[in-house]
């Protein structure tokens, strides 16, 4: 993974002194809250319900044993003794006390980390596949382009008070595990026939309170002009994008107010003027930051040692739902990426305790090449598991409750923090999430129903992904008591689509049931082989409605 | 009383924005709304020395494009910090074109902005009444690495790279 240079450092320690500057003013009341909100927001600090909240940037999800360990600490030591991660890979702590603020930003920094554009209405942390580097289907390894707009966007100066919050996804397989047209800017890598490496740019999706799908912008980007490109689009949007309605602001708007054509025309005549300019990086410092994902050392006997784990599989059906369901397949022969669930039913998604985290640690470090992955479903991944470890690796996360087969399934949902903790929210999203979990927590159901993807928000600002879920759900504030509204049919991957609502809303209990009625429509009503997704494709809107709501 | 900060040096003036286009023919040094140029360059009884121009962040900066070897002084105004079109305002009239005159940014400029203000080709930011210009300028020194190429010198971190690659700190 990449390593900070003299200059990362540099830029991450400035920072942080600067923030023990600012957060000594506010506490000696050098700087009123009104002052210092816009300071404390580039750094990732809000207030939340109860407490200032931090969240921590992990760059397109990526992390070594030793920042996973730092993070183990930081819960220990400043929050209560857990961390949640989010859905852009980030992890947030949610008991932070202001005057800890600047020594947790510096124990970040001692490990090349940092809270810089969590927050803000700004380039935020670019996110990407949490397989990237291993997946067998992918073109190259996204990484380093990541690193690269990382940079390219870290302290960007004209881009630091746009319209509204930039969200930027890369991804490099045929399969979208990013979402790429639900971003603002969504980027596929691809390899054209001749060899060469071509970025297709999506502008314009995103969820919140109007779900839009992105627009192709170009599909033919080159490798040297990737950040003239991108930097045309952001500077069209600084300049257009709406600024008089914030739930008006994001880039999408802008696209869809224009139309994707004039917009695409509004970003050519942008591009001519600077492609190929001084913004467009030299390759080698590509090259460079290449160099830090080559991949590992590899141990070429690895597939001669997958015995024991089929072995396991044959007598021990907990271990085989495991393997079947949490596990991915590997680029290299021998090897799989495998999912630590962060949704045990009786937990809350995302969240992982300092135990937990100092156990992955170790987990990384002796059943890989020392890095693990956040993904946007809020689990964790080791991304490089020689098979042979696998039984091993499953008896150690069992013992720290982490061994949840559900990766996936209907109980691995994404989940927002909701009103239990959110300034914003309308319903409380944890307890639902729990009591759907309860209802199916039987694994042998839960497979046979196979891939759902149940996403839940408490707000219409759509953190919980309601929007793309094949099962979305949406809490709402209806005359002071909490209502939620059921959405099926969307999809976040290459075949994008936005959920709809399938009608008047319930309580807590009521959308429970309404789930496991629509479930029962699905088991009835699939062919062979046939996801939820899939059925719900074929029939429509209308069975579902019928038995939720009586014909 | 307000204080100016310079990135870059200077030729003072007394410059005075004028509402009226009377005022501003009397003026020395007019600053006048951008919407306001072509009815001034008609009058035959200016006395200014220099014309300054202030933008409104809905100003589209092409506009001006042919009358830009006549102002000498271009206000950037930020209304709210939280309004960054001045950002992109200043790099379209620095480097797609050519603006060699003053610019200066104005409004609810906040001493952490100034460092973006810098690399974005202003000259001199006005600073509000309250703030300490020594605290000014020491926000604007407190970073020293920069990740990407704008309308300053400010070499980028990837190319300083090549020539210091790595140093203990």
């Amino acid at each position: 993974m990449y390593q900070y240079d003299t200059y990362d450092k540099q830029a991450v320690r400035e920072r942080a002194a600067d923030f023990r500057d600012q957060v000594e003013r506010r506490i000696a009341g050098k700087l009123s809250e009104d002052e210092f909100k816009p300071l404390r927001l580039q750094n990732g600090l809000y207030l939340q319900l109860h407490a200032y909240m931090l969240r921590v940037a992990i760059p397109y999800g990526v992390l070594s044993s030793k920042q996973m360990r730092k993070l183990a600490h930081i819960a220990r030591t400043y929050d209560k003794d857990y961390g949640h991660f989010t859905t852009r890979q980030n992890i947030q702590y949610n008991w932070v006390k202001l005057a800890d603020a600047p020594d947790i930003l510096d124990e970040l920094a001692s490990v090349e980390m940092h809270a810089i554009q969590t927050s803000g209405n700004c380039i935020r942390n670019i996110s990407s596949d949490q397989f990237a580097g291993v997946a067998a289907d992918e073109v190259e390894d996204p990484r380093p382009w990541c690193e690269l707009l990382r940079q390219w966007s870290t302290f960007h100066p004209e881009f630091a008070f746009l319209p509204r919050k930039f969200k930027i996804a890369v991804n490099a397989s045929p399969a979208d595990r990013v979402g790429v047209k639900l971003h603002d800017i969504g980027i596929t890598i691809t390899h054209g026939e001749d060899g060469e490496r071509r970025f297709s740019v999506y502008a314009g999706g995103g969820q919140g309170r109007t779900p839009m799908i992105g627009k192709l912008m170009r599909e033919d980007v080159g490798e040297a002009h990737l950040l003239s490109y991108l930097e045309a689009i952001l500077r069209v949007y600084n300049r257009y994008g709406r600024r008089d309605n914030k739930y008006k602001a994001r880039i999408k708007i802008l696209v869809h107010e224009m139309g994707a054509d004039a917009f695409r025309d509004d970003v050519e005549a942008e591009w001519q003027k600077i492609e190929g300019g001084p913004v467009d990086a030299d390759i080698r410092e590509f090259l460079r930051i290449e160099q830090y994902f080559a991949p590992p050392k590899y141990d070429a006997d690895a597939p001669s040692d997958v015995a024991q784990s089929a072995q396991r599989a044959s007598h021990d059906a907990a271990y085989a739902a495991w393997l079947r369901n949490n596990s991915f397949e590997h680029k290299i022969p021998g090897y799989k990426a495998v999912t630590i669930s962060l949704k045990p039913h009786d937990g809350i998604a995302g969240d992982a305790t300092s135990a937990q985290m100092d156990a992955v640690a170790d987990f990384a470090d002796n059943f890989g090449f020392g890095e693990v992955r956040v993904t946007h479903a809020q689990n964790l991944v080791l991304p490089d598991v020689a098979e042979g470890d696998l039984p091993a690796l499953y008896d150690a996360l069992k013992a720290h409750s982490l061994a949840s087969a559900n990766q996936g399934l209907l109980t691995d949902m994404i989940v927002c923090p909701g009103l239990d903790y959110c300034a914003l929210a309308n319903a409380r999203s944890i307890p639902i999430s729990q009591k759907i979990a309860k209802r199916f927590d039987d694994l042998g159901r839960l497979e046979d129903i196979g891939e759902v993807k149940l996403k839940i928000s408490g707000c219409i600002n759509a953190c919980g992904h309601h929007h793309a879920g094949h099962i979305g759900i949406l809490g709402v504030d209806r005359k002071g008591t909490e209502n939620y509204q059921i959405l099926l049919g969307g999809s976040a991957e290459e075949d994008t689509s936005l959920a709809q609502i399938i009608g008047r809303g319930f309580d807590e209990d009521g959308t429970v049931d309404a789930i496991e009625t629509i479930i029962d429509v699905y088991k009835d009503k699939r062919g062979d082989e046939e996801t939820f997704l899939d059925t719900y494709r074929r029939i429509g809107m209308q069975p579902f409605k019928e038995a939720v709501y009586g014909a | 009383m307000a204080h100016n900060i310079e990135f870059r040096p200077v030729t003072p003036a007394d410059w005075t924005f004028q509402n009226e286009i009377e005022g501003a023919a009397k003026a020395a040094f007019p600053v006048i709304a951008a919407d306001q140029i072509e009815r001034f360059l008609e009058r035959n009884d200016i006395a200014a020395q220099a014309l300054g121009v202030r933008l409104s962040p809905g100003t589209k900066v092409e506009e001006l494009a042919s009358r830009l070897d006549q102002i000498a002084l271009i206000d950037v105004d930020f209304p709210a910090y939280t309004d960054g079109r001045g950002y992109s305002q200043a790099r379209v009239l620095r480097e797609h074109m050519g603006f060699q005159g003053e610019l200066r940014a104005i409004g609810d400029v906040l001493i952490d902005q100034l460092r973006f203000m810098q690399r974005c080709g202003f000259d001199v930011a006005v600073l509000a009444d309250h703030v300490d210009p020594s605290d000014a300028q020491a926000a604007l020194e407190r970073y020293g690495v920069w990740y990407q190429p704008a309308a300053d010198d400010h070499p980028p971190a990837h190319r300083l790279r090549r020539f210091v690659p790595n140093w203990e700190i």
